[in-house]
């Protein structure tokens, strides 16, 4: 177990068990991402209420889950490399950033775009959609954080810190804006209940939430494939790579 | 004297020996408050509802701008590393630092909150609402800052970036000045609940960014 954890710091290993997984990965995500997408864009049920404009759904639900897991995917990586020092923890934490942020991004775009014909209006000052744009700032912020500083090592310690920092002000920021009486529908999906949708509408929302965590997986490796090859670029074994 | 009260003399002696900096957050909030009006041109009874957010505005500033630069001259001429190497308890002593500058500016400034409130025509029985909360308001803002101070405090103008990563955390405490004034505004006795709240919300701050901030001055300091 703690020799896997260690192998798991280690660049070296990491770029070459993950360049050896990466096909399967990319095949599983491009699989559920089109079945999913093709399922619930074109043979899912019309909603009786919405028409076809509900389907958006399967675009806006998947990443605001990725948006907010992405966050505290981001936030562990930080403890990590704070606390174990781990090289891997650090990559993970820089290159999170970013596709969090372009995650949350989305959300909020086609949440925008789904407002349009459901509210009658693109913007809502509701408390789920404020929280989304907060924490869509919180990402900004740590990015932000990290490229204001010239040397690596100190840039991704403070942004853990800011990360995790955030992360205890998160359930607090919601619960703050959860004041600002909702206009938002109630949760599609609650783990602990029975879902409130048709199954034959649920089945394409599930695969696609799953083909979403398949694919920011995919973005996170594959970006930080490239951050490994940057930073170790002067070791044996990268110059190896090179000349191959 | 025992180290500690030793440092609160030196932290206190310093704020006496630059009184502008205690006295700029106010004239700062009593120009920008009396901008509104000079540019709204609007009633009396519209201006007191804008009056909330002005206010929070005004404090969510002043309160930036006392942080920016909070650890930069310690930092630049070795006495946090100092407090490093000594034995103290260096969340006792940044906890203490950040008090004593809010307590010469944010506690200052919420000493002159009624009269902002007063130049924005809030009710007469806000005066002490107005107080508690901008007192509360301005030591949670205050030690949210000094976080973010101490995170960039080897980089230099960070005015904006301070703003940028510090803004999102203060959320809470802004939506809860909201409550609490536009309640005062009209009356309501639920202002004392709200007030409750921003004092849970800002123990818990003061008590947990110290060692954040401790942290993150000492991250800055190893990689010197």
């Amino acid at each position: 177990m703690w020799q896997f954890f260690h192998k798991l710091g280690s660049p070296k290993w990491f770029y070459n068990i993950s360049g050896k997984l990466m096909p399967y990965l990319a095949f599983v995500a491009i699989t559920l991402l089109v079945v999913g997408a093709v399922w619930g864009l074109a043979f899912a049920p019309m909603d009786y209420k919405q028409g076809n404009s509900f389907r958006i759904i399967y675009i806006h639900v998947p990443t605001a889950f990725i948006a907010l897991a992405g966050y505290y995917l981001m936030a562990i990586a930080g403890a990590i490399s704070l606390i174990w020092r781990m090289k891997m923890a650090g990559i993970m934490l820089k290159v999170s950033a970013p596709i969090g942020a372009a995650m949350t991004f989305l959300a909020l775009f086609t949440g925008a775009v789904w407002g349009k014909p459901t509210w009658g209006t693109y913007w809502v000052w509701d408390a789920r959609i404020t929280s989304m744009l907060i924490l869509l700032f919180l990402y900004l912020g740590i990015f932000a954080l990290m490229q204001a500083f010239t040397r690596e090592e100190l840039a991704e310690k403070s942004a853990a810190i800011l990360a995790l920092v955030g992360t205890v002000n998160i359930p607090i920021i919601y619960k703050s804006v959860d004041w600002w009486y909702t206009l938002h529908q109630p949760a599609t999906l609650k783990l602990t209940e029975k879902p409130s949708m048709h199954p034959d509408m649920l089945w394409p929302l599930l695969i696609m939430i799953a083909g979403v965590y398949a694919f920011y997986a995919l973005a996170v490796i594959l970006h930080a494939r490239v951050e490994i090859l940057r930073r170790e670029k002067k070791t044996g074994w990268v110059q190896a790579l090179v000349k191959q | 004297m025992t180290p500690w009260l030793a440092f609160v003399k030196k932290e206190c002696l310093q704020v006496i020996r630059k009184p502008s900096a205690s006295l700029l957050p106010i004239f700062f909030s009593l120009m920008v408050t009396s901008l509104f009006p000079m540019v709204l041109n609007l009633s009396e009874q519209q201006l007191q509802q804008v009056a909330p957010a002005v206010l929070i505005m005004i404090l969510l500033l002043s309160a930036l701008m006392t942080t920016e630069g909070l650890f930069q001259a310690d930092f630049d001429d070795g006495t946090t590393a100092l407090l490093f190497a000594s034995p103290h308890s260096n969340y006792l002593l940044y906890g203490t630092k950040v008090l004593v500058s809010w307590f010469s500016s944010g506690f200052m400034l919420s000493v002159f909150a009624p009269v902002l409130g007063f130049i924005l025509h809030m009710p007469q029985h806000s005066v002490l609402t107005l107080f508690v909360a901008f007192a509360l308001g301005s030591l949670n803002l205050i030690f949210l800052g000094a976080v973010g101070a101490a995170l960039t405090v080897t980089l230099r103008n960070t005015g904006m970036l301070l703003i940028f990563i510090i803004l999102p955390m203060n959320v809470p405490v802004l939506v809860l000045l909201a409550a609490i004034l536009n309640a005062s505004n009209q009356g309501l006795a639920v202002v004392s609940n709200y007030l409750a709240l921003l004092g849970a919300l800002t123990l818990m701050t003061t008590f947990l960014t110290p060692w954040v901030i401790s942290a993150a001055l000492k991250i800055n300091l190893e990689s010197q």
